[in-house]
């Protein structure tokens, strides 16, 4: 190359160099720079099994997904978390999601990765006069606030037709709910497993349990801030894929994924296996789900753990991107 | 291996890939068939859900009688169709059990909310209670019509991408099939190449090479196929005809030394018996003009009779050396006009005996390519016989002319004379055979023995076709020029 070109050339060069934009820039840094983890609030509970799994199997790894686990005692709790910062993701029921946006807080539903319709139940003590469902009106009733298991005493209570101004609540923490029935401060507890099994373990021959399929299927969510998830697209997408990968080891191999669930969050093999074939670990965001949500909304404003208002538009809330762009069959939400 | 064994391998190859596209083709469409059949009945779910969910919709608007009944033959027909349905694979059946319990759900809840007491009569807070569980009951039906349809829909696109990899599968087995095919194409084509018209070209030079007298050109072909065996046949053939053509060149030389003898002997033969008959013709000359007055007339008589056979002796002995000549005569072959020939041996033999007439009919424009000397003698040998044998023929016609006999060229000298039997006509072209009397018809019986000799030198043929006494023809063909 002749000097008479070398100068307008090096020029362009330089020049090109400035005007590329600037996102060329951000990603060749955020590639070089050590990705952040993404911080994951799981409640201890057998529901997160698909994001346990994803762990232990080192699914998350595989995308190329650096994960940091938050542990949560439930779902409420991890909710918590997520609102305080302390968590980018957290997963949990509905309900806690619903009373959340409810209060005005933008969350989005990421994906469904577990439902159970029979987990759920109310155990009462016999020796107070509970033998059925009716006998529930006019007892005290021990349940954690703004969770799963005051919805499901609500639905189950409408189910028997049982107006539920004829229950008395109490407020009982998640843990407490064994102790305190066993100790006769509630006739009853409407709870999930494992509590469920430590309170009907707690009381032994003197325990009743409803359960009620058709009143509630509880379904577990992951959740994230609207922000968060529009902003971390990719790393979404690479959850998912995780999470896809580990609903297919859990079902193909059941024992493992329940040995690997058992062992994280300390659970007795032979209880774990118990309720494991009521829990259905699916990745998928339905078209049921809006309808649930909006029945837990009407319920959330009727107890009071929200304003009243107008019913919310559920249908932004949850996030149809990620799963469209990796398995749309998984999606059956009317879009 | 032999290259019928091989062609029949390759044939029998090509036909078993045939056979084997063709069977995975069949089984591939048998594959669509039955994913179509599974399809249908996925649509036939999907359309009945789709029903079950309209009139449910329908009975909780109005609830009329009409739309329960119709709810109650939608689950009945529902039952039927996934009781019946073969679907396979894990997933397929756990989403057809989820669909069968999900059904029984629904209905079970539908026959619940059918069975909801009236609120009318009640206190305002039972009415509450039942109008919350009929919200409760009527969206736990709604969950479980939306999530059958679903699956519905998961079943119809586990058969729709069944199609699509039988079609798929089609397609790969045609695109192997032909690849396949193409291969077995390619290597037969190589191997006929190498096998087949490698020798074969090899076999056409041999050909070629021994055709231009090179009878030592060995092929060496060590295969054992046909053209392997066909080539080691070649090169024994050649063998045989080099010892063949060896012992004919030996057989040649001494037959050419036996002539050679012969020609010598026959010539001294001839050329020292003419002294001694010169002598005799001379000496009884002599006696007859210098004795003559005193000889009587018996012994005249003798004296002319030994002066006759002395000189018919000579003549004999002169076309014994011409017989002999025209074998020795080494052939100069060229375009010889015979009709030109011919006009000039019948204007001389005119000329010898002008008492006679004869009607010359002499084809214009006869060319043959020969020796020209030898052609003279010929013709002069054939027509001097027609001469002499149309002799005693009062209206004597002689004619010379070309004609085509068994697709070559042949001329002929046709005369109307005595002709002669035919069943002595293979005696006519030896040398001194007569068929005629000396008396009758003079001549040395060597006229003929020429022709055949001259003829036979430039490799052609002479015969003859006959009838006493309605004359003869007589043919010869000569070996065309190679252009």
């Amino acid at each position: 190359m002749s000097a008479r070109w070398a100068a307008p050339v090096v020029a362009a060069v330089v020049a090109a160099l400035f005007l590329l934009p600037r996102d060329t820039w951000h990603a060749s840094a955020h590639a070089a720079a050590p990705a952040t983890p993404i911080r994951i609030a799981l409640s201890s509970t057998p529901h997160a099994a698909l994001l346990y799994i994803a762990v232990a199997q080192g699914f998350f790894a595989e995308e190329g997904l650096p994960i940091a686990i938050v542990p949560a005692t439930h779902g409420k709790a991890a909710l918590d978390l997520l609102a305080q910062g302390k968590a980018d993701l957290a997963t949990a029921a509905e309900v806690p999601f619903v009373i959340s946006v409810l209060h005005g807080e933008r969350l989005s539903v990421v994906a469904t990765v577990a439902s159970v319709s029979s987990e759920m139940a109310v155990v009462a003590r016999r020796e107070r006069g509970i033998s059925n469902p009716a006998d529930i009106a006019g007892k005290r009733v021990g349940v954690t606030p703004g969770t799963s298991g005051e919805y499901y005493l609500w639905a189950f209570l409408i189910r028997h037709m049982i107006s539920p101004d004829d229950v008395i609540l109490e407020a009982v923490a998640p843990g407490q709910m064994p102790q305190q029935l066993a100790a006769g401060n509630v006739d009853a507890v409407s709870t999930w497993e494992p509590i469920k099994s430590a309170a009907r373990d707690a009381l032994g021959d003197s325990s009743v349990t409803f359960s009620e399929s058709d009143a509630y299927t509880v379904t577990h969510v992951v959740i994230g801030t609207s922000g968060f998830i529009a902003t971390h697209a990719e790393e979404i997408n690479k959850l998912l894929r995780a999470l896809l990968k580990a609903e297919a080891f859990a079902r193909a191999n059941p024992d493992k994924a329940q040995r690997i669930v058992a062992e994280r969050l300390k659970l007795d093999p032979k209880t774990l296996r118990a309720g494991w074939s009521d829990l259905t670990f699916r990745v998928d965001l339905r078209q049921s789900q809006l309808v649930t949500l909006e029945d837990q909304a009407r319920w959330a404003m009727a107890r009071g753990h929200s304003p009243s208002g107008p019913l919310p538009n559920f249908l932004p809330r949850l996030y149809l991107d990620g799963l469209l762009a990796i398995q749309p069959d998984r999606v059956t939400v009317v879009h | 291996m032999k290259i019928s064994t091989k062609g029949r391998v390759a044939a029998t190859t090509a036909f078993l890939t045939i056979a084997l596209v063709a069977g995975m083709i069949w089984w591939a469409n048998d594959e669509v068939g039955d994913a179509n059949e599974r399809r249908r009945e996925t649509t036939d779910l999907a359309r009945g859900l789709t029903e079950l969910r309209l009139v449910t919709f329908e009975y909780m608007l109005h609830r009329h009688e009409r739309p329960r009944e119709q709810e109650r033959r939608v689950h009945e027909r529902l039952e039927r169709l996934i009781a019946d349905s073969p679907l396979a694979g894990d997933a397929q059946i756990e989403a057809l059990g989820t669909l069968r319990r999900r059904n029984q759900e629904a209905h079970r809840l539908f026959l619940e909310l059918a069975a909801t007491p009236s609120v009318e009569g009640t206190s305002a807070k039972q009415a509450e209670a039942i109008r919350r569980f009929e919200a409760q009951v009527s969206s736990r039906l709604l969950i479980l019509q939306q999530e059958s349809l679903a699956d519905a829909f998961f079943l119809t696109d586990f058969s729709t991408e069944r199609i699509n990899a039988a079609q798929q599968r089609v397609v790969l087995v045609i695109i192997a099939g032909l690849s396949l095919n193409a291969l077995i194409a390619g290597a037969a084509t190589w191997f006929i190449r190498r096998d087949v018209l490698s020798p074969i070209a090899r076999l056409q030079q041999a050909t070629r090479e021994v055709a231009s007298g090179d009878l030592d050109y060995q092929l060496h072909n060590d295969s054992d196929d046909e053209i392997g065996e066909t080539a080691r046949n070649f090169d024994a053939m050649t063998h045989s005809l080099r010892t063949s053509f060896r012992q004919i060149e030996r057989s040649n030389q001494e037959l050419a030394a036996l002539n050679q003898e012969i020609e010598a002997f026959s010539y001294s033969v001839s050329h020292d018996l003419r002294a001694p008959l010169r002598s005799m013709d001379g000496f009884s000359l002599a006696l007859l003009e210098d004795y003559g007055d005193k000889l009587d007339a018996e012994a005249k008589d003798s004296l002319q009779r030994v002066r006759a056979a002395s000189q018919r002796m000579g003549r004999l002995i002169d076309e014994l050396l011409g017989l002999s000549r025209v074998t020795r005569t080494e052939l100069k072959r060229g375009p010889v006009n015979l009709s030109e020939v011919a006009r000039e041996i019948a204007e001389s033999l005119g000329h010898q005996s002008p008492q006679r007439h004869v009607e010359w009919r002499i084809e214009e424009g006869m060319t043959v390519h020969a020796d020209k000397s030898l052609m003279q003698i010929a013709l002069q040998n054939l027509l001097e016989n027609a001469w002499k044998f149309t002799g005693k023929t009062e209206q004597a016609v002689i004619r010379i002319g070309m004609r085509v006999v068994d697709g070559a060229k042949a001329c002929f000298v046709a005369d109307n004379g005595v002709g002669f039997d035919m069943t002595y006509a293979d005696r006519l072209f030896g040398a001194f055979q007569r068929l005629h009397h000396e008396n009758e018809f003079s001549g040395t019986g060597i006229g003929l023995a020429t022709v055949q000799r001259i003829i036979r030198r430039h490799e052609g043929k002479v015969w003859v076709e006959a009838l006493p006494g309605q004359g003869a023809t007589f043919f010869f063909s000569l070996k065309e020029p190679v252009p």
